[in-house]
């Protein structure tokens, strides 16, 4: 699992998921925070790629609190023109004081149905160095 | 003139030349292409070869053919015309798309149904090979009924794909449960939780990031056929099927919205077929607004307006140029893939000072994807002379298909 390091004394952290356009493919998607350890966790934000407002969200604070938290992004979505934009990629990144601590991605080929997506972040709380 | 022509025919020649050394991934602002209408081009509706001056409002399509006059006297003929249209936008170039990028073409939507066209047709009224050649431009101003941009039945996907995503969770869970045993093994490897923790696990609950744990392993091939399987067994995802119908409903019940279009033409004519022998003939404008009249009607309300000379090369000392006004009205009720008209145009000559009328009874018929063909008869009479004569048309006009790579 991909592991993203984060400064638990830094601003607030913010999760963002980008899509290919709507005029590729109609996406629908589910941010899930996942507690410590466990499989029980919270819904962060829903939406899909349709508006042109960022799908972003800021996670709880303090800040601390995620460590070892997995950030979850769930999609279903659909391919609109295969035969053009055969290919597709889907990206969570993870930000804190406006750098990018870290992103995953799944990439794939379109297929004449619907598809699903999961890709999970693991919070890391970086170390304090004294 | 000439300059403009050379110009023109250089964009449509190394435009699809440029796209095509460029990746397939680089193809950008494509969409979801559904062939609603004829595609009429103002190109080949400067070259005069149709009786009626009603320039057809269409969608944007990448390329597009138009070629007529190839049945004559009951046989069928190589074409003396045809024109092609391109549509710059849709051939742009992005190798990533981006939200940015999809921002800026809804903004410049109407710039970018912005399209070209290059037509030509056989001229022999004042040699034996003379040619005529135009070259149109035409934007759309009102396009509705578009899918792709239809952001409203896009809204409508996206709560489905919702549905789908949430019954896939499910069926994923179901699966997992159904192989528990198989889960803790992937579970051990992925070492998240220690072997004593994942062996007294009593559900799936108790294995941390079960689902994170099944999506990698169904990218092994034996497990993805064994879960494909599962899915088919069980009450699948009822999305795709939904699609199809959703796509086809929205094409016939979307043929007649409302559109309106704006196009320009510049006509040369050359005594044989080179183009450095072209000449300026006329200019003409266009303006179309597609009325949506009931659930399987729609009327067209036309405007064209041309200035020119009528035979600048015949009459080589004669340079006068003179304004034709047409007002056409086409009336259309039917389906997406059959509609019958009936057209009624009226017709002012400068050049004569003549009015004439035209009356046709006529079909749009799509017997195959990308492929349409118009076919309409009729009276064209003229009211000053009061001579009347009958007259028929039958062309063929070709687009790319729905599923067309033409990359």
């Amino acid at each position: 699992m991909k592991e993203v390091l984060f400064n638990p004394d830094g601003g607030l952290i913010c999760a963002r998921a980008l899509f290919p356009p709507s005029s590729v493919a109609v996406a629908n998607y589910e941010m899930i925070l996942r507690f410590k350890s466990v499989n029980a966790g919270t819904t962060l934000l829903t939406g899909d790629n349709l508006n042109l407002e960022d799908d972003q969200v800021f996670l709880p604070s303090p800040v601390e609190t995620n460590d070892g938290r997995r950030v979850i992004l769930e999609t279903g979505f659909r391919g609109l023109d295969i035969t053009n934009q055969p290919n597709y990629t889907i990206t969570l990144e993870i930000w804190q004081d406006g750098n990018l601590l870290g992103s995953e991605e799944e990439s794939g080929q379109f297929t004449e149905a619907a598809q699903y997506s999961l890709i999970f972040i693991k919070l890391v709380k970086q170390e304090q160095v004294i | 003139m000439k300059r403009i022509l050379y110009r023109a025919i250089l964009l449509v020649l190394i435009v699809p030349q440029y796209i095509y050394g460029q990746t397939l991934d680089s193809v950008t602002l494509s969409r979801m292409k559904l062939n609603f209408i004829v595609p009429d081009m103002p190109a080949f509706k400067s070259l005069g070869t149709e009786p009626s001056n009603l320039l057809r409002p269409s969608i944007p399509q990448a390329f597009a053919v138009a070629l007529s006059e190839f049945y004559s006297e009951q046989k069928f003929i190589i074409p003396n015309s045809f024109a092609v249209e391109i549509s710059p936008s849709l051939l742009l170039n992005a190798k990533k798309g981006s939200k940015a990028l999809q921002e800026r073409y809804a903004k410049n939507r109407v710039l970018n149904s912005f399209r070209i066209s290059l037509g030509s047709a056989r001229d022999t009224s004042f040699s034996p090979t003379g040619r005529n050649l135009a070259l149109g431009f035409r934007i759309n101003l009102i396009n509705d009924g578009e899918m792709a941009t239809d952001m409203g039945e896009l809204s409508i996907i996206s709560q489905k794909l919702g549905e789908f995503r949430i019954a896939t969770r499910g069926l994923r869970k179901a699966f997992a449960e159904k192989y528990i045993d198989q889960v803790k093994i992937w579970a051990k490897d992925f070492g998240q939780q220690t072997e004593s923790e994942i062996d007294k696990a009593a559900g799936l609950d108790d294995i941390v990031d079960w689902d994170l744990i099944l999506n990698k392993n169904l990218s092994d091939a034996a497990w993805k056929n064994k879960y494909d399987e599962f899915v088919g067994q069980q009450r699948a995802p009822e999305f795709d099927a939904w699609f199809a119908a959703e796509k086809e409903r929205y094409r016939k019940v979307n043929w007649n919205a409302n559109k309106l279009d704006l196009a320009l033409a510049v006509l040369g004519s050359s005594k044989d077929s080179l183009l450095g022998s072209a000449r300026f003939s006329r200019v003409d404008l266009w303006g179309t607004f597609a009325l949506r009249s009931g659930a399987n009607a729609q009327t067209l309300f036309g405007v064209n307006v041309g200035y020119g000379s009528v035979d600048s090369l015949l009459k080589v000392n004669d340079d006068k140029k003179y304004l034709h006004v047409a007002i056409p009205v086409r009336y259309l009720v039917g389906t997406n893939r059959i509609k019958g008209f009936c057209e009624a145009q009226y017709e002012y000559l400068q050049q004569n000072k003549s009015s004439n009328g035209l009356f046709n009874l006529g079909a749009e018929v799509n017997p195959l994807d990308g492929l349409w063909l118009n076919f309409y008869g009729g009276i064209n009479f003229n009211a000053s002379a009061g001579t009347s004569y009958f007259r028929t048309n039958l062309d063929i006009k070709i687009t790319l298909p729905e599923k067309f790579n033409l990359f």
